[in-house]
C-alpha cells in the first residue's frame, strides 16, 4: 500500500503542532481530498471528546483504607499484599458466602490432592509390577525352590513317627518328572552339545530350564537323568571337597564307597566296614567324570544324614502296569513318612536305552526310608497283583555302566550265597508264586566282599523271609535311614546283563 | 494536577512528613483513579488498582528525589499497575461489549453539565466503549495524551518509549479509536484515507 499523505503530518495537524504555512498547505490538501478532510474532522472530534470527558472521583473510602493498610504494614513489618478489599456496593460479600467459598476451595484442593495421590499410587504400583521375563524367572525360581508334593506331605525328619505332618506353605507346583523325561527324550541331539556341570554331577537337563546347557552323550554315560527336582535335592557336604559335594543321585547309589575311600575322616553316615566299598568305588569312578570346579552348590534341606545311607541293592518291580505301580509306590511313601528322593520315568538316555535293550517303559523311584520300613515296603509291593518284586544290585540299576574288571572283583559272601541259592532252588523247584523272583534275585546277588557281620534284628529277619536280600545291610539301628532305588519296568524291559556277570 | 505544590509535598513526604504525604495522596487520588478507570474500564477494578498505586506511592515516596515530576512518576506507577491488572484480567475473562455497563452509570453528584444533550451523552458512551476496545498500548497513549494531556516527552518517559514511537503509536491509536467509534455508530469502517489499496 502506498500512502499519499504523511501520518505524522496528519497527526501534527490534529495535535495543532503545525506552523501557519504547514497548516495552510495541509488544509489545501484537505480541500482537494474529502476523505482526508472527513478523517481529520472526526479525529479532532474524538480528541476533543476525550479531553472533555469528565473526571471521575475516587471512592470516598479509598484513601483511608490506603492509610490503614499502610499503618498495618508498618506494624507488621511487611511491605506487600497490604491491600484492603474495597467494599463493593454492587456485589457485597457476606461472611457466610466467604465461608462457603473457603469450604469450596478446601474441597476442591482436597480432591485435587487426593487425585494426585491416587495417580501417583497407581503409577508406583504399575512400575513395581514385574515384567513378563521377571515373572517367568521368579516362577522358575519358585519351582526350583519349592518342595515336592511328597516333601510337603511328609513330616520333618526330627518329627516323631506318629505325629501328623506340619502344614506346608503354599508353593507353586513343581514340574513332574514325566514332563522332564519327555523333554529330555524329545531332544537328544541337544543333550549332546557340550560337557557341562550338570552332566559332571550326574545330572542332565530333563526339563525346560534354560540355565542348564545340554550335555553330550559321552559325558552323560553313567550319569542319571534327573529333573529340576533333583537339582533341588543336591546334598550339602560340610567340607567342599569334590566327593562330598556330590549329588544325591551319586551318593544314593554309587558314592558310598567313594565316600568311604576318600573321606574317611569326614564321618559319613556309612559305617567304616561298608560291604560294597571297593566295588562301588569302582562304579563311582566310572560314573563320576568331572572335577570339583563344576560341582554345583548343594542345598541344605537334604543333607546326607537326612537322605540316608545309599544301599548297594535296589528293588526291581516287574509289572505290566508301570504307571500304576509307580503311583502306588509314591502313595505308600507319602503315607509312611518316606522321603521321595527321586522319581522319574524312563531314566535311560537314548544311548543307554539302545545298549540296555528294548525298554519300553521304565520308571525309577529313589526312596529314603528307615531300615525297619524295608519289610513294609516289600510287603506292600508284594501285595499288588501281577507284580513281581526282586532285589537288584546297583550295577543292574539303569544307567549304571559297570566295567567288567570292576565287576570281577565282586563276589557273593558265603552267607548270602547260601541264602540266595536256597531260595532260588526252592523257587525253581516248587514254583512258589511268592518266591518266583528268587532266580532273578540270585542273578542280582552281587556284593562286595568281605561281607560285614550284621546284627540280626527282627526287621532284618522279616525282610529276609519276605525277600532274601543278596547283601547284608550294615545297619545296626533299625531307625537308620537308607536310600533304596526302586526300578519299575515292564516284563520285556529288563536290561540285558553282561554275560560274565549273569550268574555268580 | 498542579505541579508545584504536589512536587513540594512529595519532597516533604520523602523526608518523612506524613501530613504532606496525606495531602499528596488526597490530591492525586482522583486523577489516578480516573486514569486507571479509563484504562481498566471497571469501577471496582479501578478502585483496587488505585489503592495499589497509592500504596506503592506511600511505600516508595522515601526514594523520590524530586528529579522528575511527581505527577509523571505517579502516572507511570498507575499505568504499570493498570497494564498488569489488564493482563491478569485478560486471563480471567475476555472483554465484553458491556464495558459501559461495567463502568456503570455516572455517580450521583457527578452528573455532566446539563448543557450536554442526548447526542453528547451518547457520544460519550460510545467513546468509553470504543476506548475500552482499543488495544491497550494504543489506549495508554490516548489516555496519557488526551486525558492526562501529557506532551510527547512525558509520554515517552511514562511508557519508556522513544518520542517518535510515541507519535506514530498515537496516530495509529487515533485511527483505531476512529474505527471503533464508526463501528459503534453503525457506520461501516471506511478505508484509510490517503492509503491506496
Amino acid at each position: 500500500m502506498n500512502a499519499r499523505y504523511d501520518d505524522i503530518l496528519i497527526l501534527d495537524y490534529v495535535e495543532g503542532q503545525l506552523d501557519d504555512e504547514q497548516r495552510k498547505a495541509f488544509e489545501m490538501l484537505m480541500v482537494a481530498d474529502p476523505a482526508l478532510r472527513a478523517l481529520v474532522r472526526r479525529m479532532l472530534q474524538d480528541r476533543q471528546a476525550l479531553r472533555s470527558m469528565p473526571f471521575d472521583q475516587a471512592p470516598p473510602n479509598l484513601l483511608p483504607q490506603v492509610m490503614q493498610s499502610q499503618e498495618r504494614q508498618m506494624l507488621l513489618g511487611t511491605q506487600s499484599s497490604g491491600r484492603i478489599k474495597l467494599q463493593s456496593a454492587s456485589l457485597p460479600i457476606s461472611p457466610a458466602a466467604r465461608r462457603r467459598h473457603r469450604l469450596m476451595m478446601l474441597t476442591s484442593y482436597g480432591g485435587l490432592a487426593a487425585s494426585v495421590v491416587i495417580v501417583v499410587g497407581v503409577i508406583i504400583h504399575v512400575l513395581r509390577q514385574p515384567t513378563l521375563s521377571e515373572r517367568v524367572r521368579e516362577e522358575r525360581q519358585l519351582v526350583l525352590n519349592s518342595p515336592t508334593k511328597k516333601e510337603r506331605s511328609a513330616p520333618p525328619p526330627d518329627q516323631p513317627p506318629g505325629q501328623a505332618p506340619a502344614q506346608a506353605p503354599a508353593q507353586a507346583p513343581t514340574p513332574t518328572s514325566e514332563v522332564s523325561s519327555s523333554a529330555q527324550a524329545a531332544s537328544p541331539p541337544a543333550a549332546a552339545a557340550a560337557p557341562t556341570a550338570a552332566a559332571t554331577m550326574g545330572h542332565s537337563t530333563t526339563d525346560a530350564i534354560p540355565e542348564i546347557p545340554p550335555v553330550p552323550a559321552e559325558t552323560i554315560r553313567g550319569a542319571r537323568l534327573t529333573g529340576a527336582r533333583d537339582k533341588r535335592e543336591r546334598i550339602a557336604a560340610p567340607v567342599p571337597s569334590p566327593v562330598q559335594s556330590r549329588t544325591l543321585d551319586e551318593t544314593s547309589d554309587v558314592a558310598l564307597a567313594d565316600r568311604a575311600d576318600s573321606d574317611k575322616d569326614t564321618a559319613p553316615p556309612v559305617p567304616p566296614a561298608a560291604p560294597a566299598a571297593p566295588a562301588v568305588a569302582a562304579i563311582a569312578s566310572v560314573s563320576k567324570p568331572a572335577g570339583p570346579a563344576t560341582e554345583p552348590e548343594i542345598p541344605e534341606e537334604i543333607s546326607p544324614d537326612k537322605a540316608g545311607t545309599p544301599l548297594d541293592v535296589g528293588l526291581e518291580v516287574v509289572t505290566s502296569e508301570v504307571g500304576l505301580s509307580r503311583g502306588d509306590v509314591l502313595k505308600w511313601a507319602a503315607s509312611n513318612r518316606v522321603r521321595i528322593l527321586k522319581t522319574e520315568a524312563d531314566p535311560l538316555s537314548p544311548a543307554d536305552r539302545d545298549a540296555a535293550g528294548p525298554i519300553s517303559r521304565t520308571q525309577e523311584v529313589v526312596l529314603s526310608l528307615e531300615a525297619q520300613q524295608l519289610p513294609m515296603l516289600v510287603s506292600h509291593l508284594n501285595q499288588r497283583q501281577g507284580q513281581q518284586v526282586q532285589w537288584m544290585r546297583s550295577g543292574d540299576l539303569p544307567r549304571r555302566q559297570v566295567q567288567a574288571n570292576s565287576l570281577s572283583k565282586l563276589t557273593l559272601p558265603a552267607t548270602t550265597q547260601a541264602a540266595t541259592q536256597s531260595v532260588a532252588a526252592g523257587a525253581s523247584g516248587a514254583g512258589d508264586e511268592s518266591n518266583s523272583l528268587s532266580a532273578n534275585a540270585a542273578v542280582a546277588a552281587y556284593v562286595a566282599e568281605p561281607a560285614p557281620k550284621t546284627v540280626a534284628t527282627d526287621w532284618h529277619a522279616l525282610l529276609m523271609r519276605q525277600l532274601p536280600m543278596p547283601v547284608d545291610i550294615p545297619l545296626h539301628d533299625p531307625a537308620a535311614r537308607v536310600q533304596v532305588p526302586i526300578v519299575i519296568r515292564e516284563p520285556e524291559a529288563r536290561p540285558a546283563a553282561p554275560a560274565n556277570e549273569a550268574q555268580p | 494536577m498542579a505541579t508545584r505544590p504536589e512536587q513540594q509535598w512529595a519532597l516533604a513526604a520523602a523526608g518523612g512528613d506524613q501530613a504532606a504525604l496525606a495531602k499528596l495522596l488526597e490530591t492525586i487520588q482522583h486523577r489516578v483513579y480516573t486514569l486507571v478507570l479509563r484504562m481498566v474500564s471497571h469501577r471496582d477494578d479501578a478502585a483496587e488498582v488505585t489503592q495499589d498505586v497509592l500504596l506503592k506511592i506511600v511505600q516508595n515516596i522515601s526514594v523520590f528525589k524530586g528529579q522528575s515530576d511527581v505527577r509523571t512518576w505517579a502516572i507511570r506507577i498507575a499505568m504499570n499497575q493498570s497494564i498488569s491488572h489488564l493482563r491478569k484480567r485478560k486471563l480471567r475473562r475476555t472483554a465484553s461489549l458491556d464495558q459501559q455497563a461495567e463502568e456503570g452509570p455516572t455517580p450521583p453528584g457527578r452528573e455532566p453539565d446539563p448543557a450536554w444533550n442526548v447526542q453528547q451523552r451518547e457520544s460519550l458512551d460510545h467513546l468509553r466503549v470504543a476506548l475500552s476496545r482499543v488495544e491497550e498500548s494504543f489506549r495508554g497513549v490516548l489516555v496519557l495524551r488526551d486525558i492526562e494531556q501529557m506532551d510527547y516527552q512525558q509520554i515517552s518517559q511514562v511508557l519508556d518509549l522513544p518520542a517518535g514511537t510515541v507519535k506514530s503509536r498515537l496516530f495509529r491509536a487515533r485511527l483505531a479509536l476512529r474505527q471503533e467509534m464508526m463501528a459503534l455508530e453503525g457506520t461501516p469502517v471506511t478505508a484509510r484515507p490517503g492509503v491506496t489499496p
